[in-house]
């Protein structure tokens, strides 16, 4: 049998142009033209791709970010065409980049439900068809016909997701789609992926969920600047992807003072570090080990009243914690010059992903108003790798923290 | 995108190469190369397949439209009557010019209409793309539907302008003439069309590649409004051979002229209509080639 997709030596490249701006503009080409063009530099988004891909089989595409990925679908999709190379496709193809494409904000439920599905490939038809479990499925059949502007995010969420849902292609790609949303809605969307690969669909999954990936496909391929370095079985692709992401969460950030933040800079966070009980600076962290914030902050004049707030952030966003320098007691009163401070974690306890650590700098809060010294809301990322404890696997959908209590039996 | 069919197209199905009984790819077996585009290249079927888009865009163009608007339809109608009234007021008592025949009011409104549906479709077709990012980057589809979708909004509007047309034909006896008014209004409003799909699917291609582009566009419009005898007729140029002759090789115009000359029964200067014709069918496929050129690195710039 033949293979359902079939990459031949795609290659995609992408002109930049030094000290220019991404976009054209007709001033910058009559100007160029003067001065005999601007330097072009290309830029190898993906190279020389050669991947089958045969029906039923449900591919994970996982890589940081730039490796191509998305770029990889995008031509998959036919939204952009290769540089060179080719690609036969069998099927009919519905690729998901974002849920929601064209909803329109003016239009009702049932009329976004039509243009979003003749939008994503279905007839007018099958729509008909299907109308009705759409509904049902996104749980807003009393809101069919209130312009969407009414609805909540979470519904419109749900109504963007449960089209997409109900496409009924022989390959499905999708990117990221699983990141966005609330848990619930995280679950019931990995729940129909699930479904679509058990009835023989083929589909492509790019995704920073790890585990997603693991749960759900047969074959994975790492990507690393534009290029296939691994292939295999997941389990074995996931670890030699996580065994080099070192350099992109290395523990450690500098800002400098063009950094783009908020606040009236009177007190600056200048850099920041992560280091284990080791005291070894790095992002990657297993259950039990300590994480020590390091903060390294400056202040030109001596400033009086200085509080710090971190947060903590699931890698969809939400916060995992709001840490008051207070609520431990802590009090750091004045600033004048440079000053190191560090916050220990003991004893990690969060599922696997990755999280992002916010930081803000103010002033004491005297009823409700304070001053905003600094604020960089997700300014440093680590990431908890070992998702295995004993001969548990711990997958994010099971929940966030991993708890050991103490059990104990009692005499009844 | 080059799309090569080598199934009978979505619903074809017989493919010799893949087993009827193997599962359900089978019945729906579409096959395409994906590969490095070549811009001339045109799928007419692929064009045909996805019709449902541009009918499903264009309607959203015209739900939105009206759905925003308090007065709704109603504002459609007002906007050409109103400009008529004005000119009409202006014109009649400020400078005196003959109309060959026609009450002022007709006159202007006739031109003021098929104006009105160029400029609106050229404006909408050549900003649609800029409007359209979020789903050029993210779903494939032949891209010219989107400025050619956008064009049914001022299609539709002209659709409302045109019932008042017809009552103030009747209102000023022009009606003498109906059979013949009925023959020339679709070759008065095709010439308008196409040369309106020809310039708006380059000026598309231009807002795509060029960001400040969208500048130039209304101030084009203006450019072209006076070049073409909207408000005045062509007659007041006669000393002036340059100047009639622009207004005379825009097509636009010649539609203008043929739409009022079917009032008033005048002989019609058919070398003039087919020069008209002819040039609003070397636009179309013109504007299309440069959107096709763009196309090809569409999502890239964007």
């Amino acid at each position: 049998m033949k293979p359902i997709i079939e990459m031949q030596s795609i290659s995609k490249k992408y002109r930049t142009y030094r000290n220019r701006s991404p976009y054209q503009t007709l001033r910058d080409s009559l100007w160029s033209l003067l001065r005999g063009g601007a330097k072009e530099e290309p830029l190898w988004a993906l190279r020389d791709i050669s991947v089958q891909v045969m029906q039923g089989e449900v591919l994970g595409v996982v890589g940081d970010n730039g490796a191509g990925k998305t770029t990889l679908l995008k031509i998959l999709s036919q939204i952009t065409p290769p540089s060179s190379g080719r690609a036969i496709v069998r099927g009919r193809v519905a690729s998901l980049l974002e849920v929601g494409t064209g909803f329109h904000p003016e239009l009702t439920g049932r009329e976004n439900i039509f243009l979003n599905g003749s939008i994503l490939g279905l007839t007018a038809r099958e729509i008909k068809k299907r109308f009705d479990e759409i509904l049902a499925f996104a749980e807003v059949e009393d809101f069919v016909d209130t312009p969407l502007k009414y609805y909540s995010t979470g519904m419109s969420a749900r109504l963007a997701f449960s089209v997409a849902a109900h496409l009924d292609p022989d390959i499905l790609l999708v990117d990221e789609v699983l990141s966005v949303g609330d848990a619930e809605f995280q679950r019931k969307s990995l729940a129909r992926m699930t479904d679509l690969a058990r009835s023989g669909r083929t589909v492509l999954f790019v995704s920073h969920n790890l585990p997603a990936v693991r749960q759900l496909c047969s074959r994975c391929i790492l990507l690393r600047d534009g290029q296939v370095c691994e292939e295999g079985r997941p389990d074995e692709v996931i670890g030699a992807y996580l065994s080099t992401q070192t350099h992109q969460e290395n523990g450690r950030a500098i800002f400098p003072g063009d950094y783009p933040r908020s606040g009236n800079q009177k007190v600056r966070l200048t850099s920041i570090e992560l280091r284990n009980q080791n005291d070894a600076v790095t992002g990657l962290y297993g259950i039990g080990d300590n994480l020590g914030i390091h903060l390294y902050l400056t202040a030109e004049t001596n400033v009086r009243s200085v509080k710090v707030v971190l947060e903590i952030l699931e890698s969809n966003g939400g916060k995992v914690a709001t840490i008051y320098d207070s609520d431990s007691c802590f009090a750091l009163r004045s600033v004048s010059g440079a000053v190191h401070l560090s916050v220990t974690l003991c004893d990690l306890r969060f599922y696997p992903g990755a999280y992002a650590i916010g930081v803000e700098i103010l002033s004491e809060i005297v009823g409700w108003r304070y001053d905003l010294y600094d604020q960089l809301p997700s300014c440093i990322t680590f990431r908890m790798i070992n998702d295995r404890v004993g001969h548990r696997t711990l997958h994010r959908t099971d929940g966030l923290l991993y708890l050991t209590p103490d059990w104990k039996r009692h005499a009844a | 995108m080059t799309l090569v069919h080598h199934g009978l197209g979505p619903e074809g199905n017989a493919v010799e190469h893949a087993p009827k009984v193997e599962n359900q790819i089978a019945d729906s077996m579409i096959e395409y190369e994906i590969e490095p585009q070549a811009w001339w290249r045109i799928s007419f079927r692929e064009y045909w397949r996805y019709r449902e888009l541009f009918y499903f865009l264009a309607w959203r163009d015209i739900l939105v439209k009206y759905k925003q608007m308090v007065l709704g339809v109603l504002w459609a109608f007002l906007q050409p009557l109103v400009l008529m009234v004005v000119l009409t007021v202006f014109w009649s008592h400020v400078i005196r010019q003959d109309t060959n025949n026609l009450p002022y009011p007709i006159f202007a409104y006739s031109g003021l209409i098929l104006w009105g549906l160029f400029a609106s479709a050229v404006s909408n077709a050549a900003g649609s793309m800029i409007e359209n990012v979020n789903l050029i980057k993210k779903v494939y589809f032949p891209r010219a539907i989107i400025p050619l979708s956008a064009l049914v909004v001022a299609i539709f509007d002209f659709g409302i302008t045109l019932i008042i047309f017809m009552l103030l034909t009747c209102y000023y006896h022009m009606a003498s003439s109906f059979l013949r008014l009925i023959c020339l209004l679709p070759v008065c409003i095709g010439i308008v069309i196409f040369s309106a799909m020809g310039l708006g699917l380059a000026l598309a291609a231009a807002n795509v590649k060029y960001r400040d582009f969208r500048y130039v566009v209304p101030f084009l419009l203006q450019v072209l409004f006076f070049a073409t005898p909207v408000i005045f007729p062509v007659s007041i140029f006669e000393a002036q051979p340059v100047i009639a002759g622009i207004l005379l090789a825009n097509p636009v115009s010649c539609a203008i002229d043929l739409l009022r000359g079917a009032l008033v029964n005048e002989p019609i200067l058919w070398g003039r209509v087919l020069i008209a014709i002819f040039t609003a069918g070397i636009l179309f496929p013109a504007g299309f080639a440069v959107f096709k050129k763009v196309e090809t690195d569409c999502a890239d710039p964007l």
